[in-house]
């Protein structure tokens, strides 16, 4: 991910200064650290006692131990993150790292909200 | 997009919050807290251990902080038919869940105070003959079959389990404090019960036999604490009732209080204070008092502008429960010096 050479500026981004490339660059970025932040959240969810995997490939990995769900969760989605920006020509990568980041981001802020209510 | 994603998540959780059935009603009174549950009532008998008070209200499990006011679920009872009377110690509450149906089994839980973490102590498909107790570190169970009951020790932390004792006529009290465990057997549910005290230092038992046991007396809401059982003893034939303690140490028994049966409510103690609540002057409502062992006169703790249903104490913090179910709330105060 070290190219961050300008590509085509879309009108508003090109109006911010700021090219399609570099807003999948942050977007993709903020999605893993999202990913992270949920990976941390559910351990520690998990560890409270007050929640259980309702993600079946994830419960299996979490069964396996922590190690094993921590380089799945992380390998995925960093695979998943290289393939969008692989495909950062694309107007459906950055649409992609739009949807899944805001998704991810209100996932994240939920749990973060809920486990602080426990 | 982050910003965005974030305000839906927190504002899904705040819609979410404002539409659960299990948040009490909890306000500031002169002497302490007031809290009411007005969608699902309260259930059983509060449990006050420190700053902390936590009580049931239909599947769900609740521990107040009672020096801010901010209250905790802490078992949502999720599939659980039935709940059991919670009991709290200095630094967990304990509390046990039935679910219904054909796999019907029970699970006990602790909560720490401290980590607000959550453990299942026990998922089990045996009955529960009495509700589970704590004491310092450790939770206390009896759970048994048709034909034969036991009463398991767990160490909350650790999860480490050790029966203290089998039989088939265990029940139906379970008391314990940092020093002793106390166990009721009784072959009938009618018929005299007699107990045993396990020293839990030395692993020895006896058997304990309580003044007026043998008179026919009704021994209700036992208590135990630093040593001493505490109780409400009513007379069935004179109808009348009196609260006494009964220190296990010294088998020195006295009297705390006297009155005509239901009229007394109580004890709560905690080792240093028994707690009961009494007809207040005038016949409206009740009045909560206290004693303290070490000496000194009884005193007035409160007004309850109803029919108090327990009271209970815990080092400078008292508590009474109003009443019963949806329109039931419990108050708090501080003891006065």
């Amino acid at each position: 991910m070290s190219d961050l050479a300008p590509s085509r500026p879309a009108g508003r981004l090109a109006r911010l200064g700021i090219s399609r490339e570099q807003l999948l660059f942050w977007l993709l970025l903020e999605l893993w650290v999202l990913n992270a932040a949920d990976l941390l959240l559910t351990h520690y969810a998990l560890w409270l006692g007050f929640a259980t995997e309702s993600n079946g490939v994830m419960r299996y990995f979490l069964h396996e131990g922590t190690l094993a769900a921590t380089v799945f969760k992380i390998g995925i989605v960093s695979a998943g993150v290289l393939l969008l920006w692989r495909l950062r020509r694309s107007p459906a990568a950055l649409l992609a790292a739009v949807l899944l980041t805001g998704v991810l981001a209100a996932v994240v802020a939920y749990q973060a909200v809920w486990v602080a209510s426990l | 997009m982050v910003v965005c994603g974030a305000i839906l998540g927190v504002a899904g959780f705040a819609v979410e919050q404002a539409h659960a059935n299990w948040r009490p009603h909890v306000t500031r009174t002169a002497l302490g807290w007031q809290a009411s549950q007005p969608h699902v009532g309260i259930d059983f008998e509060p449990a006050l251990a420190g700053d902390h008070l936590a009580w049931q209200a239909g599947p769900y499990t609740l521990v107040m902080d009672l020096s801010s006011g901010k209250v905790r679920l802490v078992g949502a009872g999720g599939s659980a038919q039935s709940v059991w009377p919670v009991a709290a110690t200095g630094g967990d509450t304990v509390w046990a869940e039935t679910s219904g149906g054909a796999g019907r089994d029970t699970t006990i839980y602790a909560y720490d105070f401290a980590t607000r973490r959550r453990q299942v102590l026990l998922k089990t498909a045996a009955d529960l003959e009495a509700p589970p107790v704590a004491a310092g570190s450790t939770a206390y169970w009896l759970s048994g079959t048709s034909s034969t009951a036991a009463v398991t020790a767990c160490d909350i932390s650790g999860g480490r389990r050790r029966v203290l004792a089998v039989g088939s006529d265990l029940g139906p009290f379970l008391l314990a404090d940092d020093s002793f465990v106390v166990w009721s057997r009784q072959p009938r549910p009618s018929a005299p019960f007699a107990m045993t005290v396990l020293d839990t230092a030395s692993g020895a038992t006896s058997d304990l036999t309580l003044p007026d046991q043998s008179s026919g007396a009704v021994f209700d809401t036992p208590i135990l604490a630093n040593g001493t059982l505490a109780w409400l003893r009513i007379d069935k034939q004179s109808a009348a009732a009196a609260i006494t303690t009964y220190d296990l140490r010294t088998l020195a028994a006295r009297e705390i209080v006297g009155g005509p049966a239901g009229k007394l409510v109580g004890p709560g103690f905690d080792g240093a204070t028994v707690v009961w609540a009494q007809p207040a002057d005038g016949g409206s409502g009740d009045v909560v008092m206290g004693l303290r062992l070490s000496g000194g006169p009884a005193f007035r703790i409160a007004v309850a502008p109803g029919d108090v249903s327990s009271v209970m104490v815990s080092g400078s913090r008292v508590a009474w429960w109003v009443g019963t179910g949806p329109r039931s709330w419990i108050e708090t105060a501080r003891l006065p010096r």
